[in-house]
């Protein structure tokens, strides 16, 4: 549209970009259900990538924690003040550890977790097969009989599966915890106050249910990771923009996966 | 053990292999010159399963493999290898792990007869005890030789080399040529090595080929290349930019 003289019209321009975008946001969306598909095929052959699988796990998992935990204690935290903004002239300030509870392990906990991880360990999984596809260690691998995707796809989508739920439980915890320092120091709420109100509010299909978010997000992550990883193109500028990618599609399909998961878990009927 | 037949292989809309004639006989040396972009490492990467062609066909160790499935190229894969150009090795694993992961994978042999067997090949390429090294502590010398003993270590029949002197000083070079030789001389191995290296060509070659827009052009024994008058391939020996040849 721009020529060499300046903003130059072209019929129908703008309507062949909107019609380019709409249908490579289809390929795409084509091509990570066959790569999901590619991949649930591999879970017959398990057994022999297992140690890969407990391998990811622990750098997936474990790794996250730190960074969680560090953003769970000040959701917790936050969540105690907005709690008691809200409780203000309606509800005694004692009730501030059931909504804590019920804010986190519905939606804070899954949600704020999975974004985090999102952006960590989606990152890396698309950087690291990146850096692999463009140094032709994908390719090394397929000539030694090697199945990249069950080598290297299905060990890192399943352990961002299994341990976003084990992560989550943490982060909620701590975010718990969070949330009682905060009413018992700016508040005057003791911590027996603040446990006792949370079991009247309790109810573990929320928390199966977050956890089931959770699970959902982090099988997620791990797509979106090794999808973008894989189909790197180019040298650094591509495993940086690869990288860049998973991570804005993690947290987009992680919200919009929530809102989905939220009407089907949460939806009251009236 | 290769035999290709009006091999055309697009990329996008560029055509890169506009149909391909070549044969490699059992346990012969082919070397594949040509421009830089002119489809060697593509060639290569049919060979090996890792693309297949638009058009014609293509056989590798007597099978007909133009439209394999993945069964077919699993079962290839063991009887072929391919050294990268930058040797593609899995920065993640020390040298060791990264020759036995091929036999690791197919879960054939014990893990000492493996050891036994990584031991072997860094000893054949010259890095007896590296195998706890990680690849980033190698130069680039090293790198290339842990790729080849990579490739050996399933005891291949026809290996593929994608410009395995290029980025070496002469001497590391001669090393890697001198491999070559050995690996077709007391293992039998038929190769297909592509590069740009004249001096290498002339060294490790049985017959080479040229391969310029997408063809054969020309193929020969190294004193056939000496002695041709092809202006194209002269050029391309004679390493001339002036008045380029199409």
């Amino acid at each position: 549209m721009f020529g060499e003289e300046g903003l130059v019209y072209e019929p129908g321009a703008a309507t062949a970009a909107i019609g380019r975008t709409v249908l490579r946001f289809f390929e795409d969306v084509g091509e990570v259900a066959g790569l999901l598909v590619r991949t649930l095929r591999g879970l017959p052959s398990l057994g022999r990538y297992g140690h890969e699988v407990f391998a990811q796990m622990f750098a997936l998992g474990v790794g996250s924690l730190p960074l969680v935990l560090v953003v769970a204690v000040f959701t917790g935290a936050v969540t105690a003040v907005q709690a008691a903004y809200q409780l203000e002239g309606f509800l005694p300030l004692r009730y501030i550890g059931s909504m804590v509870q019920k804010f986190v392990l519905i939606e804070l906990g899954p949600v704020l977790t999975a974004l985090v991880v999102g952006g960590r360990v989606g990152a890396a999984i698309a950087a690291e097969l990146g850096t692999m596809r463009v140094t032709e260690q994908i390719d090394a691998l397929e000539t030694l009989a090697i199945p990249p995707i069950r080598y290297l796809v299905l060990p890192r989508f399943l352990a961002a599966t299994i341990m976003l739920p084990v992560v989550t439980v943490f982060a909620d915890l701590v975010a718990i915890l969070g949330g009682m320092a905060v009413a018992y120091l700016s508040y005057d709420q003791s911590p027996h106050a603040f446990g006792e109100a949370v079991p009247n509010t309790f109810e573990a299909r929320d928390l199966f249910s977050g956890l089931t978010k959770a699970a959902f997000f982090g099988a997620s992550i791990g797509l979106m990771g090794t999808f973008y990883g894989f189909r790197t193109e180019g040298g650094a500028e591509g495993v940086g923009k690869a990288a860049t990618q998973a991570v804005v599609a993690s947290c987009v399909l992680v919200l919009a996966l929530d809102y989905v998961l939220a009407n089907l878990l949460f939806r009251v009927q009236y | 053990m290769i035999r290709a037949r009006g091999l055309v292989k697009k990329l996008g809309t560029r055509v890169v292999l506009a149909g391909v004639d070549v044969d490699v006989a059992d346990g012969e040396t082919l070397v594949l010159l040509g421009r830089s972009g002119s489809g060697k490492s593509v060639f290569l990467k049919h060979v090996i399963g890792l693309m297949q062609a638009d058009e014609g066909q293509l056989e590798v160790l007597g099978e007909d493999v133009s439209r394999a499935p993945g069964r077919t190229w699993d079962r290839l894969r063991r009887q072929v290898a391919m050294v990268f150009q930058n040797a593609a090795l899995f920065d993640s694993m020390t040298v060791g792990n990264n020759v036995a992961l091929g036999l690791r994978h197919q879960g054939r042999e014990k893990e000492a007869a493996i050891g036994q067997r990584v031991e072997e090949c860094l000893g054949f390429v010259g890095l007896t005890g590296t195998a706890a090294l990680k690849p980033a502590s190698l130069s680039g010398g090293m790198r290339k030789r842990v790729g080849i003993a990579r490739a050996i270590a399933l005891r291949p029949r026809l290996l593929l080399y994608d410009e395995p002197t290029s980025g070496l000083d002469p001497v590391t070079s001669d090393v890697i040529n001198r491999l070559i030789r050995r690996l077709q001389k007391e293992q039998g191995v038929s190769s297909v090595v592509v590069t740009h290296d004249m001096q290498s060509a002339y060294a490790i070659a049985d017959r080479i080929a040229l391969l310029h827009q997408g063809r054969i052009r020309f193929t020969g024994t190294p004193d056939e290349v000496r002695a041709s008058r092809d202006p194209v391939l002269r050029q391309f020996v004679e390493g001339t930019s002036e008045e380029l040849v199409s």
